[in-house]
């Protein structure tokens, strides 16, 4: 390693004391001749990163857009205003905890029915109360004095009024506050539930995770720093008129988010920067000012993908490759090889139970009573050609279907009809045909939030970085660690998972199933794209599984993996049960090869079988 | 990933940044250069913040002219006193936080104004008042909404130098009064100058023991149709209408669509854009527009006007002379002039000296100097005092004319008929 | 019933609008902010061939027609084609905001920000109809509205160009495996879009003049036309304006000028809650 590479390597754990060198230099600027213009634009910035960081985590973490961050920015400063001049309470430690509130009750009014249905509703729904922001604002004209605005007296703390350089450190230490909350929120499993949430909402599901209620939660967590915002802007400019809370500005904060970076903790102070020094600065423009500012927001639309942080980082990989800038070298944290006895330990395994389901869509009828066990301890696999309605079974014992008739259950429980995270809480794990594997998260991170509803939440625990968060965060580390370990993909830990290949992508999968110690294991084409030795590796840890006492469903083209490993299969043919029993019987049924490799082309075209057929019988004679 | 050292610093910097904010916050001010040296040689600076974008543009942008002719003059002259006379023109986009930043900026140049001109909305100057007041600036400026900024004892050193359009009110009842009406209807914006409009003639009309009954539109609204079948329905005997630009041409083009052609009044916002010229005249039938009666062509003219419509006219901001005549160039000028006179008076530009004698009651008007309010400047009555810091109208002040058009030197001119 | 005429011209108005919006975010999946902008210079350039021009009005529109296309056609060059390869839909919102800021800015610098009369062709003396007042500019506004949203309502469920859009709105990739020439598409609609507009200036200038602010408003209500209506639907987005338009003129004629929006937000939430999916056209539901 070279020098500087050694030298990086070494300065590496402090690069996340930057922001707080940051702030200190923010805060010491005033016993450095710091204008009162500097300390506004600050303070503006500081609004705007507010703004910005409430849009990053409803759109950059958990996947929806909301553009009503200005009505809750309104509220907020209206509350201030409001209190200050009708009741004279100024009071910081008053007048911010109602604000949050407020704005808290707003998120809640416009949060459900906006999440509720999904798709744009909630970009429409937020999109509409900043439209209406004028009208309420003149209908509840008493308490806001109209378009004509309402002045915001000087906040007080413990009685002393806070003007001026105590203003300006006001504002500094409550953004701090904030951004600490933030991003020891979203640096924590919480954070990575909401990647999980916004690259796939049914992978979410799958681990346990109420859509609504995590979406919700973002929501009205994104509501209070709009609030902080609003409750300082109008301390700042100490008057408050309807004209500045826009439709144009939300754009702007949209703007700063994309330019920042919208899945970004400090991106969002380069992007609030950015914004207010052009906007502040382009005024002396005059007339040419909007064609500017236009200009400028298309060139960084266009060049500040992924936002400054995500531009910086991609010049920092070209300049790595070259050679032109140290290569940091993680500390890696391998796991050690598991000794070749390795074992899980006990799987609580339930018995899964399948009774006389059918589903139809519409007149299309995709099962047809079909009946299948899985009994701890043992492998089932359930095969038939696309389209024969195996991914069908398996959304139906995961709650993403109602059956139109029939039971499941595991254990004692029933499932049917079930929420497809409750069926996931009841101890159901699943991986999917294709992989879903979110971005921005380590390997590490992705398997442990396999994990994510194994014990108490603990939220606060995280913000406030509790002890029981490390323990936590240990445990589910290593707990993720050893798992990977177990299935000799450990070497991984600390890569992007998003990186990784096929293959990988399906052990990592199965290791956060494991993850989660369910009692049933739903696995959907877990051996397809799999290489010999990958498959070997699978083959394992199934077996593995097995020997725990874990009840697994295999959904499975390789014909030969499933001759391999189960103990019983179902074959599935044109949404019925076309044959039950041992490997041995299922492979002397005349029925099955019939289906299979016989002459008649199924319905879904000859690809199919194909698909099917050819490395089953490649695979055999190899063997 | 390793969070755990960071958190505890995190803390640390919180508890820093708490015991600055308690113990040792009050040591320390934001330097706000307050070694404003006014020296001799230092220019006497003129700020001017307005919005050179959006509707208002062009109108500003005459008045910016006004602005400009008026320093050259002044400076020509010899300056205020013995100082030459800088014109700062900010843009601030009508955006009260802009504006407030922009001047902020300014002040940290190291430079203090000697008189400002806060804005063209009364958002505009609501927020920079109170930061004027903490630096005891003067600002002389042309704000349309008294109840909003009528305050000397919130806002001292703001005073306004043209009549508000609240001065409409109590003329119009006389109006009503003298014509009978039994009924009046009012169409006024949605926005701060509407509200404050509304409230004016509300008052006049209660006085006037005549019922007022109104509705609002947008700003974005693209007709109007709506809001004129409501007031319609009420069966006024005359319409006010308060506003600005295309809002007040949807207005007349849904009147006349609707045929209602009651006498219909527009107030001297709505009056400042050309109607005339933008309107067929079937859409214009008894149709009044209140005016500043100084910029009506047959009213007596100061001595200096031909020689400044003429300089105008030739000037860098003429593109809009056409279009709004020469009234906006004179508040521009006339707001120059009277801080000229205010300061020259006092000696000084110092903010408590000047407002002690606008308040005195002892400010001469420099009759001679004004432009915009008619020979001798019989149009305004610089009544300050220590409850109020607008000028009074005059007889002279107002008068209901139809809509007018302009004349080659921008003076209204009433055709004959309607 | 003069009421409703009157929502009806203010209702043609987001409807165009709305078909602007969904013409696009059919055909490239990106909202294009800039349409309002795009109605607001065919006002432009309608003034420009009506008056400043003299010609005679079907050159009028030739020409707004011609040349707003021209300024969609470039606006999807460098705002929206730097974009595609990335399909990062939160991006094109920032450009297309930035289009539409460039473009109304530019309006403001040349033609300054006062309201421009355009010459209209025929006698804009009211009619009664049906017991209602309505210039006859109108009338033609509200005509020419139904017939373009139904036109290309029809259309794009008919012609193989259509269904082509439809298939990209769909799934870009598959479409583009399906030999479909998505950028190509992307720019055609833009055009087609702009197209539109600019034939509309001349209608939509006789009711509002050209302005540069015009863009702003019709911007925000076409959006709310499409909330109505439905995202990605040209039916939709066509009734989504009228019904808008109506809602805006019974309520503010009955209740006050506080309240349209209010009432529209109150009908937009009834129609979420009782029609989830069928408000919002198929396309959206993917995309996010």
């Amino acid at each position: 390693m070279s020098r500087a590479a050694l030298t990086a390597t070494r300065l590496r754990p402090l690069r996340p004391a930057l922001p707080i060198v940051v702030l200190l230099a923010a805060m010491a600027a005033p016993y450095f001749g710091m204008s009162l213009y500097a300390a506004r634009t600050v303070m503006l910035i500081c609004g705007l990163a507010l703004l910005v960081s409430s849009i990053n985590i409803v759109l950059g973490y958990a996947g929806e857009l909301a553009v009503g961050q200005v009505a809750l920015y309104a509220t907020g400063a209206y509350v201030a205003g409001y209190l200050g001049s009708a009741h004279g309470v100024t009071e910081i430690l008053i007048v911010i905890p109602i604000a949050i509130l407020v704005v808290i009750v707003i998120g809640l009014v416009t949060g459900i029915p906006g999440l509720r249905l999904g798709g744009w509703s909630l970009a429409m729904v937020t999109f509409f109360l900043v439209l209406l922001l004028p009208d309420f604002i003149n209908v509840f004209e008493h308490f806001t004095a109209g378009t004509l605005g309402i002045s915001v007296p000087a906040p007080t703390l413990f009685g002393s009024t806070i003007t001026g350089t105590n203003f300006y450190f006001l504002t500094l230490l409550v953004t701090a506050l904030w951004f600490a909350v933030f991003r020891n929120l979203v640096l924590s499993r919480h954070g990575a539930a909401f990647l999980v949430l916004k690259h796939s909402p049914v992978l979410a599901a799958s681990l346990g995770i109420s859509v609504f209620r995590l979406k919700l939660l973002a929501y009205l967590f994104g509501a209070i720093p709009a609030a902080l915002a609003g409750v300082l802007y109008g301390w700042l400019q100490n008057f408050i008129a309807p004209d500045t809370f826009t439709f144009q500005l939300a754009l702007s904060i949209l703007a700063a988010s994309v330019i920042g970076g919208s899945t970004s903790i400090y991106g969002a102070f380069i992007g609030a920067a950015l914004l207010q020094i052009t906007q502040q600065e382009f005024t002396s423009f005059n007339q040419w000012q909007l064609v500017l500012y236009g200009a400028f927001l298309i060139l960084a639309g266009v060049f500040l993908y992924n936002g400054v942080i995500g531009a910086g980082r991609q010049l920092a990989g070209v300049l790595r490759r070259r050679g032109w800038w140290p290569t940091v070298t993680l500390p890696v944290r391998t796991e050690v090889a598991p000794p070749p006895a390795a074992e899980e330990n006990e799987l609580p395994g339930e018995e899964l139970a399948v009774q006389g389901v059918s589903k139809s869509f519409g007149g299309n009828r995709a099962l047809d009573d079909v009946s299948v066990t899985a009994k701890p301890g043992e492998v089932t696999a359930v095969i038939g050609p696309n389209g024969s309605g195996k991914t069908t079974l398996l959304n139906l014992v995961c709650g993403f279907y109602r059956p139109t008739s029939g039971t499941i259950s595991l254990g004692s429980r029933t499932l049917a009809g079930l929420a497809s995270y409750q069926v996931a809480r009841a101890g159901v794990a699943r991986t999917f045909q294709t992989p879903l594997i979110p971005k921005d998260l380590t390997t590490r991170q992705f398997v442990a939030t396999g994990r994510y509803i194994g014990e108490s939440a603990g939220m606060a625990a995280s913000i406030l970085r509790l002890p029981g968060y490390f323990r936590r965060t240990r445990a589910d580390d290593a707990e993720a660690g050893r798992l990977l370990g177990l299935l000799g993909i450990g070497h991984v830990a600390e890569d992007p998972v998003s990186s990784l290949p096929l293959g990988t992508r399906r052990l990592v999968e199965v290791a956060r199933c494991l993850a989660a110690r369910p009692s049933l294991f739903l696995f959907d084409e877990v051996g397809s794209g799999l290489d010999e030795s990958d498959l070997d590796r699978l083959a394992d840890a199934i077996r593995m599984i097995k020997r725990a006492g874990g009840t697994v469903v295999l959904v499975e083209h390789n014909f030969p993996l499933v001759l391999k490993l189960s103990d019983t299969i179902h074959v599935l043919a044109q949404g019925r049960l076309l044959a039950s029993g041992t490997p041995d019987e299922i492979q002397a049924d005349p029925r099955v090869l019939e289906e299979y490799v016989g002459s008649t082309p199924s319905a879904e075209g000859p690809s199919s079988i194909d698909d099917f057929a050819e490395p089953a019988l490649s695979q055999t004679e190899e063997r | 990933m390793s969070t755990r050292p960071l958190s505890r610093i995190f803390l640390a910097a919180s508890a820093v940044c708490a015991l600055f904010l308690t113990a040792c916050g009050g040591s320390t001010e934001l330097d706000s250069n307050k070694a404003s040296s006014a020296g001799k040689d230092s220019p006497f600076i003129y700020y001017v913040s307005v919005s050179v974008t959006g509707p208002v543009a062009a109108f500003t942008d005459a008045e910016i002219g006004g602005f400009q002719l008026a320093v050259d003059k002044v400076n020509e002259q010899g300056g205020i006193n013995g100082r030459k006379v800088e014109l700062v023109v900010q843009n601030d986009g009508n955006d009260p936080t802009t504006a407030v930043t922009l001047l902020q900026k300014y002040l940290a140049s190291g430079k203090t104004p000697d008189a400002v001109y806060a804005g063209s909305s009364s958002a505009v100057a609501l927020s920079l008042l109170p930061v004027l007041a903490s630096r005891k600036i003067i600002s002389l400026s042309a704000p349309n909404s008294k109840a909003a900024l009528d305050h000397p004892d919130k806002y001292p050193y703001g005073f306004a130098t043209t009549v508000a359009s609240a001065e409409s009110g109590p003329f119009f009842a006389k109006e009503a009064q003298a014509k009978g009406f039994k009924k009046v209807a009012m169409l006024y914006a949605d926005s701060a100058t509407g509200q404050g409009s509304f409230a004016a003639y509300q008052e006049a009309m209660k006085e006037a023991g005549i019922p007022l009954v109104s509705a609002t539109y947008k700003e974005t609204s693209l007709d109007m149709t709506p809001q004129l079948q409501k007031l319609q329905a009420e069966k006024p005997d005359a319409l006010i209408l308060n506003g600005y630009g295309a809002p007040t041409l949807y207005v007349f083009k849904s009147r006349a669509q609707l045929g209602w052609d009651l006498p219909t009044y527009a107030d001297t916002l709505a009056s400042s854009f050309p109607l005339a010229k933008n309107l067929p005249p079937e859409s214009l039938k008894n149709v009044m527009v209140q005016v500043n009666k100084p910029s009506l062509a047959d009213s007596p003219h100061p001595d200096g006007l031909q020689a400044f419509i003429d300089t105008v006219k030739n000037g860098d901001h003429k593109a809009q002379f056409p279009t709004y005549g020469v009234s906006p160039y004179a508040v521009g000028w006339d707001n120059v002039m009277l801080a000229r006179a205010a300061a020259t008076q006092a000696g000084t530009s110092d903010g408590d000296k000047v407002k002690e004698l606008l308040e005195s009651g002892k400010f001469q008007k420099p009759s001679g100097d004004l432009l915009g309010n008619g020979k001798d400047a019989s149009a305004i009555d610089y009544c300050y005092s220590p409850q109020t810091h607008f000028p009074c109208p005059t007889s002279e002040t107002f008068e209901f004319v139809p809509p007018p058009t302009t004349d080659a030197n921008g003076m209204y001119v009433v055709t004959a008929g309607s | 019933m003069t009421t409703i005429w009157s929502g009806l011209v203010i209702g043609a108005l987001y409807s165009l609008v709305a078909i602007g919006y969904n013409t696009v975010l059919l055909a490239s999946g990106v909202f294009n902010f800039a349409h309002g902008q795009l109605i607001m210079l065919a006002t432009y350039a309608s003034f420009l061939g009506s008056v400043t021009f003299h010609l005679p009005w079907p050159l009028t529109v030739l020409f707004a027609t011609i040349a707003v296309a021209v300024v969609a056609i470039v606006e999807e060059r460098v705002a929206i084609r730097p974009l595609l390869a990335r399909r990062d839909i939160h991006a094109a919102l920032i450009t297309t905001v930035g289009a539409s800021t460039v473009m109304s800015g530019l309006a403001e610098v040349t033609a300054g920000s006062d309201p421009k009369q355009l010459a209209i062709p025929i006698s804009n003396d009211p009619l009664t109809i049906l017991g209602g007042v309505i210039a006859p500019m109108d009338l033609l506004l509200i005509i020419a509205t139904l017939a373009i949203g139904l036109g290309i309502h029809f259309w794009s469920r008919r012609s193989l160009l259509g269904i082509a859009s439809l298939a990209v709105a769909e799934n870009r990739d598959a479409a583009s495996v399906r030999g479909i020439d998505t950028k190509l598409l992307g720019v055609g609609a833009f055009a087609v879009a702009g197209g539109i507009a600019g034939a509309t200036g001349l209608l939509v200038g006789a009711h509002t003049y050209a302005i540069p602010s015009l863009g702003n408003s019709l911007a925000l209500f076409g959006f709310v036309a499409i909330a109505i209506g439905g995202a990605g639907s040209q039916l939709g987005g066509l009734l989504g304006g009228f019904i808008t338009g109506i809602i805006f003129a019974l309520s503010a004629r009955y209740i006050g000028s506080d309240y349209p929006q209010i009432v529209v937000f109150g009908v937009f939430l009834a129609v979420l809650l009782t029609r989830p999916r069928g408000i919002f056209g198929r396309a959206m539901e993917r995309v996010v």
